[in-house]
């Protein structure tokens, strides 16, 4: 069997039941336990306890709590509460997952294992913490079929034509050949202020690397993303750098609303990473009646500040929508280019695409991502904390679309936007920048538009209704982004 | 919900982050000025008028008048979805 890209084991997130069921081996004249590869005697024979001692156990056992549940002459089979299998064993339960393969398909399955400085390592046994108790040794029960696995680290199938990360994203980005190249986003650093961020397996199955997310609402869970949005769309950062760090930054209350988005955007650009990237904004009406407001313009200079400082940020060019955000001047607004089943490529009509009015020469995307299509873009499989809101809205029907066809609250929904379009686009100019971190935005932004693919076919989004055109267009921008062309070019050329 | 209290200089802008923290805020530094977030009913302890709908520029309140000069609220963000 060819080797999984995926680790045998991995950590679980997954609870500890508060039932164990469980095996205790009576000492017998001879042992299974003690050497991982020992041989098995001739005769099973061999193994059985004497009764006096399979009395005294048993009577331990129910002393400490356990119930009895079967028996034979070798042990017995009981069942308790961890913390009793702790106490047993003076090691810890905990969870992990492991890679089983079954009926053709891999997938992770939670086991449980005793833990603890004189534990073995055999995933789920123990051996006892007195020599006296004369058990040989103790065995948690392996899940003998398919578990709640949660959430799956593969993303789900749905009868939908969609895209799975990251393979799919990673070949339709040209960020395939740079990987080959061992070009991967190592050293970069991207910040992304969203909704926070999960550590769902599929990033731990990846061995992606997260630093610990960050919150700018006082007093709320950095490890929690009630939403399901950061999660979700930091997945396309590692499609493209697979080596690149990520920093999440938590822009949203308890409830999840993003009430210090801004505030976010500021501890992120305190940190000085290489990359912010954006995937919210404002919304304003359009064509507008004036220039922008007092507030949006102060946020700007900021923005402009980061820029000049050295920090690539990134915002997505809006799904319909019109805003300052995209049109700060040096900022890559991030756009959206929808590839079909059949290898057709055309503007996203779900994708915001306008030439700015507010800020002369800014054409709105500056180059795209992948992102999908009006009324409803499910078109990338993304990895959610389940149950959250978007695993919940993805699986339900929507304006006459149907859902997903994923559960909601299995941890994976189809959607995309521009909100994947600017990760994906920020995972591009860190393979740039991992190869040339001396470059400036401006030459990163370069190096991107000079080697986009054209896009010719579609429009942009309704209220624009911009046409894709040969060239630069107010649709598309210079076009869908090519990793490893972008690499080549900012190699040569800077 | 997010503010940004404008200012004219930096020292003026330490002034009221001192200020602010003293009043419990946990204000972040802005290149024109401070950057406030909060909940309305925190917020309006320091800005009377503020109201859960109000956008645009809002009166500086006395307390704060010497230093600031103006207040304006963030519209809502929202995510690309």
């Amino acid at each position: 069997m060819p080797r999984s890209r995926f680790p045998a084991t991995t950590e679980s997130h997954n609870p500890v039941p508060h039932k164990v069921i469980g095996y205790v081996s009576v000492r017998g004249k001879q042992s299974v336990f003690g050497h991982p590869k020992k041989r098995l005697h001739q005769s099973a024979r061999a193994y059985h306890a004497s009764k006096r001692d399979l009395d005294s156990v048993r009577r331990d056992l129910e002393k400490s709590g356990f119930r009895i549940l079967a028996e034979s002459p070798l042990g017995l089979s009981l069942l308790g509460e961890a913390e009793q299998f702790e106490e047993l064993t003076g090691g810890a339960v905990r969870t992990v997952e492991k890679l089983v393969h079954t009926g053709g398909v891999q997938k992770y399955i939670t086991h449980l294992d005793i833990t603890g400085k004189k534990q073995p390592k055999t995933l789920g046994v123990g051996l006892p913490k007195s020599k006296s108790l004369k058990i040989d040794g103790i065995v948690l029960e392996k899940p003998r079929q398919s578990q709640t696995v949660f959430p799956s680290p593969i993303p789900l199938p749905s009868p939908k034509f969609h895209l799975n990360p990251p393979n799919d994203l990673a070949v339709l980005l040209g960020a395939v050949k740079a990987h080959q190249k061992g070009i991967r986003g190592q050293r970069v650093t991207i910040a992304m202020p969203d909704t926070g961020w999960y550590r769902h397996p599929y990033f731990t199955a990846n061995r992606y690397d997260i630093k610990t997310p960050m919150v700018a609402v006082p007093r709320t869970d950095p490890r929690k993303d009630p939403v399901g949005h950061g999660t979700a769309q930091s997945s396309n950062i590692f499609a493209v750098a697979p080596a690149t760090k990520l920093q999440p930054i938590r822009g949203t209350d308890s409830d999840g609303k993003l009430v210090a988005i801004i505030a976010a955007f500021l501890k992120a650009k305190a940190l000085k990473p290489q990359i912010i990237t954006n995937s919210w904004s404002s919304d304003s009406q359009y064509p507008p009646a004036g220039g922008p407001d007092e507030a949006d313009m102060s946020f700007a200079v900021e923005v402009m500040d980061a820029i000049e400082n050295g920090i690539l940020v990134i915002f997505g060019a809006g799904n319909g929508g019109f805003s300052i955000e995209p049109q700060i001047p040096g900022v890559l607004a991030a756009g959206g280019v929808y590839v079909d089943k059949n290898g057709l490529y055309r503007a996203s009509d779900f994708a915001s695409g306008y030439r700015s009015p507010w800020f002369r020469g800014v054409v709105v995307p500056t180059v795209c991502g992948l992102c999908g299509m009006h009324p409803r873009p499910q078109y990338l499989m993304l990895p959610v904390p389940a149950g959250s809101q978007l695993d919940r809205s993805a699986s339900a029907a929507q304006g006459g679309v149907k859902g997903d066809f994923t559960a909601p609250d299995d941890g994976w929904a189809l959607l995309s936007g521009t909100s994947s379009a600017a990760p994906q686009v920020a995972g591009a100019s860190a393979l740039i920048l991992s190869t040339k971190p001396r470059l400036r935005p401006t030459q990163v932004i370069k190096a991107l538009s000079e080697t986009a693919l054209d896009i010719v076919r579609g429009h942009s989004s309704k209220k624009f209704n911009q046409r894709a055109r040969p060239g630069r267009d107010n649709a598309t921008g210079w076009g869908l982004i090519n990793a490893t062309a972008a690499v080549a070019y900012a190699k040569y050329h800077f | 919900m997010e503010l940004i209290l404008k200012v004219d200089s930096d020292a003026e802008r330490d002034i009221v982050m001192e200020r602010l923290r003293q009043l419990g805020f946990d204000p972040l530094a802005m290149k024109v000025g401070v950057l406030l977030g909060g909940d309305i009913a925190s917020l309006r302890r320091l800005i009377p008028t503020l109201t859960g709908t109000a956008i645009g520029s809002l009166p500086v309140p006395t307390d704060l008048a010497p230093a600031v000069r103006s207040i304006h609220v963030f519209g809502p963000r929202s995510l690309h979805l």
